[in-house]
């Protein structure tokens, strides 16, 4: 009797599982369905698969600005916290810094502070003091939000890095900075990759910042996208988000592949 | 001297270095980290293919000097020399060490025959002189033919191995070994360590060990430096370090001991009368009278037999018969400050058992005494 | 750590990131701050008062807190169940479902948020749900409502209750279980009395942060609220952008941001004071 009430607790619970993912999930799915809908309100393609939302794409001129712009900012962005990020996190686990915890929980502070409020605040010093164009203030506020993410996740693997490897470099014949490039960054290969693209993701999807710092010339993705989600309610941007989606799934996949699953999940293998 | 290649001269080298047999030296070397001094004016001369081990426990500062002698850190003064060259201003990649580490410290993203080749790479050799040493040095530690295999697949010997071959490949003028058996288990730990003697013999190496496993120090070294705090407690051969210890730390850190603690009561001629708890025992020696002093004996100097004129003896009843194969421990009753034990070879005598009464006795010629500061 | 160590003046490296973030993070925000508390060079809370002395502004700050309140209530009571579930499941199970929550994290908040405006239309999935199960006669109003927007909050922050909770009970042994029930506590008395003191820490953790994101939401509030729902992140960019009172929207901007820290500050103060009673 308590084996069968186990059982199906068990079941019950399954279920539950299953029900709150697909709550979780299902905004995706539908928007992904509803691109290849055969009329132009939202409906599920139940009776034929159209493609013609896609082949829209091409006309929306201003769509490809906006992924270019958001790509180049997302690349440059990236590429600027990788490189301070991972020194930093270099730094942080080997130097003998008064509170290692305290500068770590500093350099994490702007992921907890609303978009909004830095939005704001990068605008009322960048822009509106006329120091900086939109370009240069966004790629500089993008590093701000995708160092931490580099940060953390190089600190965490060179908590598992050997530096007696280093040693044993630097008495076989390198200098030190030399060895930490022949034996640190090959075997730190993955968490650079790992890095990059949450940072390059990040970035790609963050529409605070440049809501605020962008201007009519400069309009990244997300901008774009809430645009044309006021103006034109028909399912060529659900073909946009879907893409987007393919794109993201894409890199992680990539992702997975070179680094493999458990990892990119944050678990260790 | 024994021809080099012959077996006497696999047998150990008893020499302390002169002045022209000297090979590395550090001198007045000190080293402190974030404020606290972990070597103070630290010396000590190496002779040319010595083996020589660094002893004591955690926190005397063994690692800290072997660093020092490889250049991955300069000392705050001092200097070192190898083969007469001063190096103490030279960084590590331009000094010719070879080194061990306890984790092997072997790169994962390189085959085993990259790891070894990393040195010669470094160096600039050419390719084809390169695949000779390496592959040289591979059978050497009879690892011939896994150069392809990844360092990740191999056993921790082997991983052990490869880690020595790497370090020797590049010929270094002296080669250091920081715990390089410490996690390997227990058998293979003591066939390595005979192992590696030999490779390092054959190729005329000059090693300094690391440890702070005694038994793993008497087994590998020509000398031993004991260690504690940052000076050194006793330098000698393994026989001097064990038969005579000089101070009451290493008598503790290396080997067992039968202990009693007593008070000078007469000395004369070179003969000591000491009072302890468990008797009159005699010694030879010159320590003042009233001194307070530790007594000690090793216990495989102890037997089973009444006392003689020759002899010091105690009498206590058996607490402990331990067996572990080719020895048996017996630890008696003894005071609270003292310990009174004794090693057999092979099993124990019927009546040596847990509460038997037994007596004991040791030759006044193998009695230590230390004398005991009054703090 | 001290047998491994070197000379090297690695620390100096960690300098740059630091040096930026001073210069582009903290500077910026705190002239944002000190811009709002300083009129005339005298430190003041005129600004503040002002804002919040008329009556709109002031629905408009309950608006915010009432929905990000309610967006964090019900994640908690939908997510604590599922992440106490996640602790049965096999090794590979958990991991799916890891990859399930944080896949969502990884797509773009835009494209969820718009999924969600599909859903809740009137010729939506959800609709069509309801009507087919009776629940309803007719289509009901979802989209642009207070019901469909927290609904809509909840699916896309879960994942951020759900992860700390499940971290924090996966710290928990479970021999402290089994203990608790050889010592003769009951089921409700072991929950009450181990697990929930031990999640805490996660359960405030995940509280906070679907709390703090929901009080600053702009692009769900906008999609699924529309345009008559006023909150503090439409104001903000409201004021900057369309009505250009920059002053305006610094005040409301600085008030977020001592709502959004009181928030952390409250919960991670609530969290170490447990672990040490």
């Amino acid at each position: 009797m308590r084996a069968l009430a186990e059982r199906a607790a068990g079941i019950a619970g399954g279920i539950y599982l299953v029900l709150l993912a697909a709550f979780m999930l299902w905004p995706v799915a539908i928007v992904t369905l509803v691109s290849f809908s055969p009329t132009p309100v939202f409906d599920v393609p139940t009776e034929g698969a159209s493609l013609q939302w896609y082949r829209k794409l091409a006309d929306l001129d201003e769509l490809w600005p906006a992924v270019r712009l958001s790509a180049e900012v997302g690349a440059i962005a990236s590429v600027g916290a990788l490189m301070l990020g991972s020194l930093c996190a270099l730094g942080l686990r080997r130097g003998r810094l008064y509170c290692p915890a305290c500068i770590l929980a500093f350099l994490m502070s702007p992921l907890m502070l609303p978009g909004i409020v830095l939005g704001v605040a990068m605008l009322i010093t960048f822009r509106a003091t006329g120091f900086l164009d939109a370009y240069t203030s966004l790629v500089l506020a993008h590093i701000v939000i995708t160092v931490p993410y580099v940060v953390r996740v190089l600190y965490a693997a060179l908590g598992l890095f050997d530096f007696t490897m280093i040693d044993a470099a630097r008495t076989l014949g390198y200098s030190h900075p030399v060895a930490l490039w022949k034996v640190l960054v090959p075997n730190l290969l993955p968490s650079f990759v790992t890095a990059g693209m949450f940072a390059f993701l990040m970035s790609v999807d963050n529409y605070a910042l440049a809501l605020f710092l962008g201007d009519v010339r400069t309009v990244t993705l997300p901008i774009e996208l809430l645009k044309l989600l006021d103006r034109a309610a028909d399912p060529t941007v659900a073909a946009i988000a879907t893409l987007m989606v393919a794109f993201t799934a894409a890199l992680l996949v990539v992702g997975e592949r070179l680094i493999g699953a458990a990892r990119l999940v944050g678990r260790s293998a | 001297m024994p021809e080099l290649g012959s077996p006497a001269a696999a047998t150990r080298r008893d020499d302390t270095p002169t002045s022209h047999n000297t090979y590395v030296e550090l001198v007045d070397v000190s080293k402190g980290f974030g404020g606290t001094a972990v070597l103070r004016a630290f010396s000590l001369a190496i002779a040319r293919r010595e083996f020589i081990t660094l002893l004591g426990p955690s926190g005397c500062g063994k690692t800290t000097l072997l660093r020092l002698i490889a250049g991955l850190i300069r000392p705050d003064s001092g200097t070192i020399r190898v083969g007469g060259r001063d190096l103490t201003a030279l960084p590590a990649h331009r000094r010719n060490v070879g080194i061990v580490f306890q984790s092997y410290a072997l790169f994962p993203h390189l085959s085993v025959w990259e790891n070894v080749a990393f040195g010669l790479r470094a160096r600039r050799v050419e390719r084809a002189h390169i695949a000779r040493e390496v592959d040289g040095a591979l059978d050497m530690v009879r690892l011939g033919g896994l150069g392809d295999r990844a360092v990740r697949s191999l056993s921790g010997g082997q991983q052990q191995r490869v880690s020595l071959a790497r370090a020797i490949v590049t010929k270094p003028a002296v080669m250091l070994l920081d715990e390089p058996f410490s996690a390997l288990d227990r058998k293979l730990r003591e066939s390595m360590q005979i192992e590696t003697r030999e490779l390092l013999r054959r190729i005329d190496a000059t090693a300094i060990f690391v440890t702070h496993d005694q038994e793993e120090a008497l087994i590998m070294s020509d000398r031993v430096v004991v260690m504690k705090d940052g000076h050194v407690e006793q330098i000698g051969s393994p026989q001097a370090v064990y038969r005579k210890p000089a101070t009451p730390f290493v008598l503790g850190f290396v080997g067992q001991s039968l202990r009693l603690a007593g008070q000078v009561e007469a000395a004369e001629h070179g003969l000591m009368t000491i009072a302890t708890a468990h008797g009159v025992v005699r010694a030879s020696g010159t320590v003042a009278r009233g001194t307070r002093v530790l007594v000690a004996v090793r216990p495989e100097c102890v037997e089973f037999a009444s006392a003689s004129s020759e002899h010091n003896g105690a009498t206590a009843v058996v607490r402990d018969v331990v067996f572990v194969g080719s020895k048996t421990h017996v630890l008696l009753e003894a005071g609270r400050d003292d310990a009174l034990a004794a090693e057999l070879g092979g099993p124990s005598p019927p009546s040596i058992t847990p509460g038997a009464l037994a007596t004991i006795r040791w030759r006044i010629a193998d009695t230590l005494v230390f004398p005991l500061t009054a703090s | 750590m001290r047998s491994n160590a070197d000379d090297a003046p690695y620390g100096v490296l960690a300098v740059p990131a630091l040096a930026y973030l001073l210069l582009v993070f903290v500077v910026p925000v705190a002239l944002l701050v000190v811009g709002s508390i300083v009129v005339d060079q005298r430190l003041t809370l005129a600004n503040f008062t002002a804002y919040l002395g008329d009556s709109h502004n002031l629905r408009t700050v309950e608006a915010t807190l009432r929905y990000a309140f309610l967006s964090a209530a019900f994640c908690l009571v939908l997510g604590y169940p599922f992440a106490r579930l996640m602790l049965g499941l096999t090794q590979r199970a958990e991991l799916l479902v890891f990859a399930a929550l944080l896949l969502p994290m990884s797509l773009s908040l835009i494209v969820r948020a718009f999924g969600w405006t599909i859903l809740l239309g009137r010729d939506g999935p959800l609709n069509h749900l309801l009507l087919g199960l009776h629940v309803v006669d007719r289509p009901i109003r979802l989209l642009f409502t207070e019901t469909g927007l927290v609904l809509g909050t909840i699916s896309i922050k879960l994942p951020l209750m759900i992860l700390p909770i499940f971290l924090a009970l996966k710290t928990i042994p479970s021999e402290l279980h089994d203990a608790g029930a050889a010592l003769g506590a009951g089921p409700l008395y072991r929950f009450a009395r181990i697990e929930l003191p031990l999640a805490l820490p996660g359960i405030l953790a995940g509280f906070a942060l679907v709390f703090a994101q929901a009080a600053a939401a702009y692009v769900l509030p906008t999609l699924l609220g529309g345009a008559r729902m006023q909150i503090m992140s439409n104001a903000i960019v409201d004021s900057f952008l369309i009505l250009q009172q920059g002053a305006v929207g610094s005040t409301i901007t600085v008030l977020l941001l001592a709502i959004v820290t009181a928030v952390l500050v409250l919960t991670s103060a609530l969290a170490s004071r447990r672990v040490h009673a």
